[in-house]
């Protein structure tokens, strides 16, 4: 990671609120039982928009300790079609629940002719879907009342009608839509081992002054290409990815995002603690 | 092309790889390959999630044989991944009706599910019923949004509670004659228990907007007024303490 990269300090983000983990349902009994060494939870928001039950009640239990970011899978930003208007209402319901610090949601599609691929779909960067995606996701501010974050999808396909790169994609989509960005740290790795392109020119090209979140994850190493499964520890070159983040951008919001195989809470807060000790050594000049 | 890109990846479409880049790396089919996977396995996950008790009866294999034909025919409709499956029980039964534990342990793991995060509505308590005053009788009543009534023809709530505490379940058979069970959110815990057929017409008539009232004669006219009235307390007993009634209006 030689590359050299610079960083712009106009900060149109949100305020920093330390370091948070991912409220999974095997760590519920943790959070309720005594506080945890975590400045923040980010949820899954479509596991809470449900009638009732368990789930909200668990929710409004542990927001009354923490706050709360919302994190969605289904807004299907990249959508041909015309936005969901009753999923975005329950998300607004959510939202209005919860008080969150911030919304977000991926650079996808997940489906269309109102079949779901429940998957995150990639998108061509291209002109006519930069368009698209303005302004659906001006639509949705408008909506929910308040700036979203995007963030950087996994991706294993390009698309021939590309014309531009991921991080270019996303910088214009940013000044365009005046949102947000959720930098996964993890994803960038993942699409550069899957498209041959260098993390750092992906880094470098985003605008610094939007990056709002960043997620650390671990992954599935197939040889040839990589998926992004979340059912590991994040590996030795996501961290270097990490700390080259923080030198660059400073202090961001910091969170590890585990969905399957999941460990005991204290492993997590290992793992958080590690990004709390990288972002330390490496935003020590942005406090100076 | 995203309808075009979508069928390449739940129907195996190959035109979708023409809209992508191919590669001598990895190659258009294999990268296409990952999202086809990736289709597959979170609707197979999310089965095996919410029929937990069907796939441990079952076994891995078997239950990814069944719940890969049931993903063949039934594309996701829903935008909320934990809406999929609702006709997983309806499928089994018309797929193996020689075997019809396998749609009963289906319905009852979805109706539990279903319970789990239905709707919030305060129920009737004794201190509910009390703030109510003598009035509440002639209110019309109604069920909790959480329950539901399954017809079992087999022995398939004996072949659920086995396999949730982990024991061998007993041999599938079929029942002397059919029995309702009641599935239903107890305190936030999904729960379930069978029904006399006396008990399964009241919550039937509860559900549709009866009263207290009329329930009661209901009872009268069918058993005479001294056991009408024992029994009709203890339901009351029971429905009360087990938060299955609501009021209607």
């Amino acid at each position: 990671m030689a590359r050299s990269m610079t960083c712009t300090n106009d900060r149109k983000a949100l305020a920093y609120p330390g370091f948070g983990l991912g409220l999974r349902p095997h760590h519920y009994r943790d959070f309720l039982e005594g506080p945890q060494a975590v400045e923040w939870l980010e949820i899954i928001s479509e596991n809470f928009m449900v009638p009732g039950g368990k789930p909200l009640a668990m929710l409004d239990a542990i927001r009354a300790d923490y706050p709360i970011v919302m994190h969605g899978v289904s807004l299907s930003i990249g959508s041909a079609e015309p936005l969901d208007v009753d999923y975005l209402g329950q998300l607004k319901a959510l939202a209005d629940r919860v008080e969150p610090l911030w919304v977000s949601d991926h650079l996808c599609w997940t489906g269309i002719n109102a079949h779901n691929s429940h998957d995150l779909l990639p998108l061509p960067y291209d002109a006519p879907t930069l368009d698209c995606v303005v302004d659906n996701i001006s639509r949705v501010q408008d909506y929910l009342g308040r700036r979203i974050l995007i963030e950087n999808p996994s991706s294993y396909v390009t698309f021939r009608a590309s014309d531009r790169s991921e991080w270019e994609f996303l910088a214009e989509m940013a000044e365009r839509a005046d949102c947000l960005l959720l930098l996964d740290i993890n994803n960038v790795y993942v699409s550069a081992r899957n498209h041959g392109f260098h993390p750092h020119d992906y880094l470098g090209g985003l605008p610094a002054a939007r990056i709002q979140q960043f997620h650390l994850a671990g992954h599935s190493d197939m040889g040839d290409y990589v998926i992004d499964t979340h059912d590991a520890d994040v590996c030795e070159a996501v961290w270097e990815l990490f700390a080259d983040a923080c030198g660059l951008f400073g202090p961001v919001a910091t969170m590890i995002e585990r969905d399957d195989d999941i460990p005991p809470l204290t492993a997590l807060l290992a793992e958080l603690d590690r990004a709390r000790g990288v972002a330390a050594r490496m935003c020590e000049p942005h406090y100076g | 092309m995203q309808a075009r890109f979508l069928a390449g990846v739940i129907d195996d479409a190959a035109d979708a790889e023409l809209f992508i880049v191919d590669d001598n790396h990895v190659g258009a089919r294999k990268r296409l390959d990952i999202y086809r996977h990736n289709y597959r396995a979170s609707l197979t996950g999310v089965l095996t999630d919410h029929f937990a008790r069907l796939f441990a009866y079952l076994g891995d294999e078997q239950f990814g044989r069944v719940a890969r034909a049931y993903i063949a025919g039934h594309r996701s409709t829903t935008r909320n991944l934990r809406d999929y499956g609702h006709e997983f029980a309806t499928f089994l039964g018309q797929n193996f009706p020689e075997d019809g534990e396998l749609a009963e342990l289906a319905a009852l793991d979805w109706g539990l599910r279903a319970a789990f995060d239905a709707a919030d509505v305060a129920h009737l308590d004794t201190a509910r019923v009390g703030a109510l005053g003598n009035g509440w009788i002639d209110r019309p009543l109604s069920l909790h949004p959480s329950a539901r009534m399954l017809n079992f023809s087999y022995n398939s709530a004996a072949i659920w509670s086995a396999l949730d505490a982990r024991r061998e379940p007993p041999p599938v058979a079929e029942l002397a004659g059919p029995v309702r069970l009641l599935v239903w959110r107890r305190r936030q815990q999904p729960s379930f228990r069978s029904l006399t057929a006396e008990e399964a017409e009241a919550l039937d008539r509860l559900a549709t907007g009866c009263n207290f009232i009329n329930l009661s004669a209901r009872a009268i006219e069918a058993c005479g007024e001294s056991a009408a009235m024992a029994v009709i307390a203890e339901w009351l007993g029971t429905w009360l303490a087990d938060g299955i009634l609501v009021t209607a209006d």
